[in-house]
């Protein structure tokens, strides 16, 4: 018998390996499908997948309810299992539990040292960055936007902290998986090498043509 | 003072102890005491008891020092606490008001000497819950992880299905239809 468990878990356990082992430390607040992680039976982590932030689906043209997003791959220190096999056996899970998908997205973001060795590992398909975008530092800390504009959770629009800069950062590396042949036909297309450094010149979809950014200084590599 | 027992006071605090009637919480006082850090002092006081004494102004026995305790100590039904009365002037009240809070704020905690603390605290059956941390952060900080069970299929969300979206006055559906 596996040593290695992967099987659906409650919010609570999924928020326990956010909030312990996630550098973003917080749960997506929108639809979820978590699963556990356990090995040898004792609680190791969770893989959350959850509805996509923006309208994802448009760059496949797929409906909404045929992509979502592999959102939190939140785990405790641990040794004889590799991520991507826990990444595998949650889609598996996710495909039986969600038979109308078509389409996992992920993101690595550079700005925190990650460059999605994981998905690389996984053979999943790279699709170039995000849109760049500026992010608040607050005394060396990035500051979230949802934090002070508290827009996703109905809260009074409040002012960033005084002394928060602006600081650009690259787009974040998209992976995508596709979950039948055909999809898979269609998003190879869209398919580009995969980056080798998240410290590395990148190039930002929402930037002139030939513009590069550079990954934030403080950037360095860590798995997630 | 009364001559009620004092058994929730240290024996030598007792000669201390005033009715919680008669002492008044600062009106004016710039520290707050939410739900969480009232509960954590409620769980202090019921097991350990009062072991320093509130401190409040001669004039109007306006508590300049303890005024959670002394919230928390009325939550629980305690009739007296012991307090030492000082008598200053109300710019000194509001200085040391503040001091005695910042400076307790400006400590900071060596985690792995806590740690291995309350990991003895643990071993020995102390109940930790007086400490004042929530059960995730004990979890954290005794480096212990819950034992969280599998659960059903039926707990998730279902990804590929929109939620109804009613109107409000008609009380249709109104999400759009999917093409093809």
């Amino acid at each position: 018998m596996s040593r290695l468990k992967v099987d659906w878990c409650s919010h609570e356990a999924a928020k326990f390996a956010t909030t312990h082992w996630h550098y973003s430390r917080s749960m997506p607040v929108i639809k979820t499908v978590r699963l556990g992680v356990w090995w040898d039976d004792v609680f190791k982590g969770a893989v959350i997948f959850s509805r996509p932030c923006r309208n994802q689906h448009l760059m496949f043209g797929l409906q909404p309810t045929e992509v979502c997003e592999l959102g939190r791959v939140a785990l405790d220190r641990h040794e004889g299992f590799h991520v991507s096999a826990v990444i595998s056996r949650s889609l598996k899970k996710l495909r039986a539990r969600c038979p109308k998908l078509r389409v996992v997205v992920s993101f690595a973001d550079p700005a925190e040292g990650h460059l999605g060795r994981i998905y690389q590992a996984g053979n999943w398909i790279y699709t170039g960055t995000s849109e760049a975008a500026r992010i608040l530092v607050h005394r060396g800390k990035r500051i979230h936007r949802r934090n002070y504009t508290g827009a996703a959770f109905g809260r009074p629009r409040v002012a960033p902290p005084q002394g928060s800069v602006w600081v650009p950062t690259p787009g974040k590396h998209r992976y995508v998986m596709p979950l039948d042949r055909r999809m898979r036909k269609a998003l190879l297309l869209l398919a580009k090498p995969y980056p080798k450094s998240a410290g590395a010149l990148t190039e930002g979809a929402g930037h002139q043509p030939g513009e590069v950014v550079r990954s934030h200084p403080s950037a360095s590599e860590s798995s997630s | 003072m009364s001559d009620v027992p004092f058994h929730q006071i240290a024996d030598q605090l007792q000669p201390l102890a005033f009715r919680v009637s008669d002492l008044t919480p600062d009106p004016a006082n710039a520290r707050r005491h939410p739900h969480r850090n009232l509960e954590a002092i409620k769980a202090s006081l019921s097991s350990y008891g009062q072991r320093k004494p509130l401190v409040v102004r001669c004039e109007g026995f306006v508590v300049e020092a303890g005024n959670g305790t002394l919230e928390a100590a009325k939550a629980l039904g305690w009739t007296h606490v012991a307090a030492v009365l000082v008598d200053d002037d109300p710019i000194t009240a509001t200085g040391y008001a503040i001091a005695d809070n910042r400076t307790a704020e400006l400590a900071e905690w060596d985690e792995q000497a806590l740690s291995a603390l309350l990991a003895e605290l643990q071993a020995e059956d102390l109940d930790l819950d007086a400490l004042g941390w929530s059960d995730d952060e004990l979890s954290q900080l005794l480096g212990s992880v819950p034992a969280f069970a599998p659960t059903s299929a039926d707990d998730q969300h279902d990804l590929d299905q929109l939620s109804p979206k009613l109107c409000p006055h008609c009380g249709k559906d109104t999400r759009v239809a999917p093409e093809g």
